[in-house]
């Protein structure tokens, strides 16, 4: 058992009453919400981002095979699209761990569904063997290779070769 | 005939004010612009979980008793050997809208959201969730929902004694052997916030327990990125693999070098 007391903290915080324990948090309370109207003042702004035109008829292959962009917003009216490293013909220890990381975070998609928003992993490698390493990490969400359109998807970024490390 | 389908996508088209269309570089720099505000607040998000990092604590002397799918508990044992304990009380009970087949659609959401919990237990830190309604019922509504938290049924004053009797909310405690502290507790909009590793971990006493924190002197940390793992590795692989070691150096020095040559341009 860890006694991190014991062994790591120093000196641990004070201990105090209840009352003194709820005073603490209120004030701290007061900053934590200003810290989420800011947040939500930092939305708002990114709701009135101007948009940039993007081909619809863009190359990705699916499940299915062959489809375009527009086909990824499975005909809702927003898509949210992770894009997902890949170190092509390397076993799943080899991928990115924190594509991984993000990825496996992502939870229930029928809430954001219902405010029309699709969410999507677009893979920088080829469908078939990403799409194996997302059934072994028994990952739902829709998956796609975005290998033949990175050009187009990821205009004035650089693409990373994950096989040399990020270099 | 309308599809469920085209019914969604009728309630996200703008009717007026969409925001201007424009080039590649016009949206560049709006979004740059957005950014500074972004990392701003990210900074604010991190100043915010310092200071919960050094808020007092309250000894917790009660002892109570929940129900768990082995027979009853304590606070102590719903730590699960580790130091720190997040408890959430969730409204599922005779008389919540639902019963018996449902939890509360705004605690439901919330479970929905939790990421694997192995991510968190690497950090030493336990999420729990507690209800009032019995185990037998508990046990169903997991396998229905396909959720996997600990969730323990209430038996006491626990809910009344930390603020949750009457609404949902996340409580923080942290234990020195058998002694058990409350540090921090959040509701309402917080709970919100809830569901990443991350934001586990940013209302728990010691943080991330990442070197770049600014902590007490003395808090348990590590270099970032080092101690991930994947949620069925952890404990079975020494950690840090010396390989991922590599691979997260090298990608962190690459992504430091974008931003400096950012900023040099």
């Amino acid at each position: 058992m860890i006694d991190l007391m014991k062994d790591q903290i120093a000196a641990p915080p004070r201990v105090i009453d209840r009352s003194t324990f709820h005073a603490e948090l209120d004030a701290l309370r007061v900053r934590e919400k200003a810290h989420t109207k800011e947040g939500e003042a930092i939305a708002a702004a990114r709701r009135r981002l101007p948009m940039v035109a993007v081909d619809g008829a863009t190359p990705l292959i699916g499940e299915s095979g062959a489809v375009t962009l527009l086909d990824t917003f499975e005909g809702r009216g927003m898509l949210l699209a992770y894009y997902f490293m890949w170190n092509p013909g390397r076993p799943a220890p080899e991928q990115c761990e924190g594509c991984a990381w993000v990825t496996s975070q992502v939870r229930e998609l029928s809430y954001i569904h219902s405010r029309d928003v699709t969410y999507a992993t677009f893979c920088q490698g080829p469908y078939e063997e990403s799409a194996r390493y997302r059934g072994f990490m028994g990952w739902d969400m829709p998956w796609c290779s975005a290998q033949g359109s990175l050009e187009t998807l990821l205009v004035g970024r650089r693409v990373h070769d994950l096989g040399t490390g990020g270099r | 005939m309308t599809t469920s389908k085209e019914k969604d996508t009728q309630q996200g088209r703008i009717t007026g004010n969409a925001p201007p269309i424009v080039s590649q570089q016009e949206w560049e720099a709006a979004r740059q612009e957005l950014l500074v505000k972004e990392k701003a607040f990210t900074r604010s998000r991190d100043a915010l979980a310092a200071e919960r990092r050094r808020m007092p604590w309250l000894a917790v002397e009660k002892k109570y008793e929940f129900d768990g799918p082995k027979g009853k508990v304590s606070l102590l044992d719903l730590f699960e050997g580790r130091p720190q304990l997040i408890v959430y009380r969730a409204f599922f009970e005779p008389g919540v809208f639902g019963w018996p087949d449902h939890a509360c659609r705004g605690c439901s959401l919330g479970a929905d959201q939790v990421a694997h919990l192995a991510h968190l237990n690497a950090r030493d830190t336990t999420l729990a969730y507690a209800s009032r309604a019995p185990q037998g019922d508990i046990a169903r509504l997991k396998a229905r929902m396909g959720w996997e938290m600990p969730w323990y049924t209430i038996t006491d004053s626990f809910d009344v004694d930390f603020g949750v009797d009457q609404w949902h909310g996340h409580n923080v405690f942290f234990r020195d052997g058998g002694r058990v502290f409350r540090t921090y507790f959040i509701n309402n909009r917080g709970d919100e916030a809830m569901g990443t590793t991350w934001s586990y971990l940013d209302i728990t006493p010691l943080g991330r327990q990442e070197t770049w924190e600014d902590s007490p002197k003395g808090y348990p940390q590590t270099v970032p990125y080092k101690w991930w793992n994947w949620h069925d590795k952890y404990g079975a692989e020494a950690s840090p693999d010396p390989k991922w070691v590599r691979i997260s150096d090298a990608g962190e020095a690459a992504f430091r070098k974008d931003d400096a040559d950012a900023k040099e341009s």
